[in-house]
This record gives structure tokens, C-alpha cells and sequence, in this order.
């Protein structure tokens, strides 16, 4: 089993300091990074202090082998995914746009036979109606 | 990644054979190297979360999708 959280997910670990009271140790141990995940967080930093953690966080999921760097095919079957929520589900360009990143994180979870963990669960459930991706709510 | 040393272990070898399987790696060092690994990373990323927390009170990232329930109402 992988769990690859979700930014809004990341943010509240480092926000409470731990990841403890939401997680059981089984599921500490499978939690991944993905890239994805990474870019917008790094798209926050303000402070050194940001830009330190984050670079420690690379590292430690570097070093770990838990970096996911999404694969070609998470990036084709992302968009395979977008196309089909805006022909099929009429999903329209802003919206489409903000599902970028979501589609990805889910195109890359798939390829990994991993989980997602979210605590917006919104996109994702748009998402589902396309890619089998498992989600669970944070 | 550390030097490797030899270590001689007092070790239930049916509950290391049960990891070696249920991992489904090749040998037992590699079971258990694989268990170091996951308790190794549990700790360190618990560490920097721990380490991390007053820098990060109000972060936000402009782009990244937020829970509905904490967004403001219009």
C-alpha cells in the first residue's frame, strides 16, 4: 500500500507540526512525495524557513526512494482525463485549468496502484467518474 | 546511505521469514533493510514536521486546491 497525500494534506502536517493523530503508523510508513505535490508548495515559500523545510522534505523522500516524479504516462492519462471531463462532463476552461494539477497527482496515483489523501475531495470525486483512482478523505 | 556492517542478532526466524515473504524480497538482510528503511523514514519525516510547525502556522499555497469547508463565505 503507497499513500500519496495530497498539498492540502502536506500543509496541515507541517501547519500541526505532526501527522500522528491523523495517520496509524502502517500508513506513516507508506506515504510518498510526489513532485507534483512538491511545485505547490514550493509555489508558497515567503520565508527561508519555507524554502529550508522544503528542501529537507525532498530530501528526506529522496533518500527514501519515495520521490514520485510523474512518468510520461501519468501525464498522457492526465490529459486523456481532462479531455474527457471537458467533452464528456462539460467541465469548463477555468475549473479545467485548476484540475491540472489533481489530474495529475491522480494520473500518477493510478500508475502506482496507490491512494490519494485529501482533504478536499471535490476534484477528485470529478475525477473518479474517468480514472479509478482510489481516494481518501484526510 | 551508511556503511554496512556485519551484526550478529538474536532474531525469531519464523516472524523474519513472515516479513521476507510478505515484502517478497529475495533475502533476509534485505528484509530487514527494508524495515530499517521504513521506520528510518518514519522518524525523520516526523522530526522535520515537528521542527517545522511555527514557521508554517498561515501557510498557503496560491496554488493548490484548499477544503471547501475553509473557505469564506462571499
Amino acid at each position: 500500500m503507497s499513500v500519496f497525500p495530497d498539498t492540502n494534506v502536506w500543509i496541515a502536517w507541517l501547519a500541526s507540526g505532526g501527522w500522528e493523530a491523523r495517520l496509524s503508523s502502517r500508513e506513516r510508513r507508506a506515504v510518498h512525495l510526489t513532485s507534483v505535490a512538491l511545485q505547490e508548495l514550493w509555489a508558497g515559500a515567503q520565508t527561508d524557513e519555507h524554502a529550508a523545510v522544503f528542501r529537507e522534505l525532498a530530501e528526506v523522500h529522496r533518500r527514501a526512494q519515495r520521490l514520485h516524479v510523474p512518468p510520461a504516462a501519468a501525464w498522457i492519462l492526465s490529459g486523456q482525463v481532462l479531455a474527457w471531463l471537458r467533452g464528456s462532463a462539460q467541465v469548463g476552461g477555468a475549473r479545467l485549468r485548476r484540475l491540472r494539477n489533481d489530474a495529475l497527482l491522480a494520473a500518477t496515483a493510478h500508475l502506482h496502484d496507490a491512494d490519494i489523501l485529501t482533504s478536499d475531495t471535490e476534484d477528485f470525486t470529478l475525477i473518479q467518474r474517468v480514472l479509478p483512482v482510489r481516494v481518501r478523505v484526510a | 546511505m551508511g556503511r554496512k556492517v556485519r551484526k550478529t542478532l538474536n532474531i525469531d526466524a519464523a516472524k523474519l521469514k513472515r516479513v521476507q515473504a510478505y515484502l517478497g524480497v529475495d533475502t533476509e538482510t534485505e528484509a530487514i533493510d527494508r524495515a530499517l528503511d521504513a521506520f528510518d523514514y518514519e522518524r525523520a519525516l516526523g522530526d522535520l514536521l515537528g521542527r517545522a510547525a511555527p514557521s508554517f502556522s498561515g501557510f498557503a499555497s496560491p496554488v493548490a486546491s484548499r477544503p471547501r469547508r475553509q473557505r469564506k463565505s462571499p
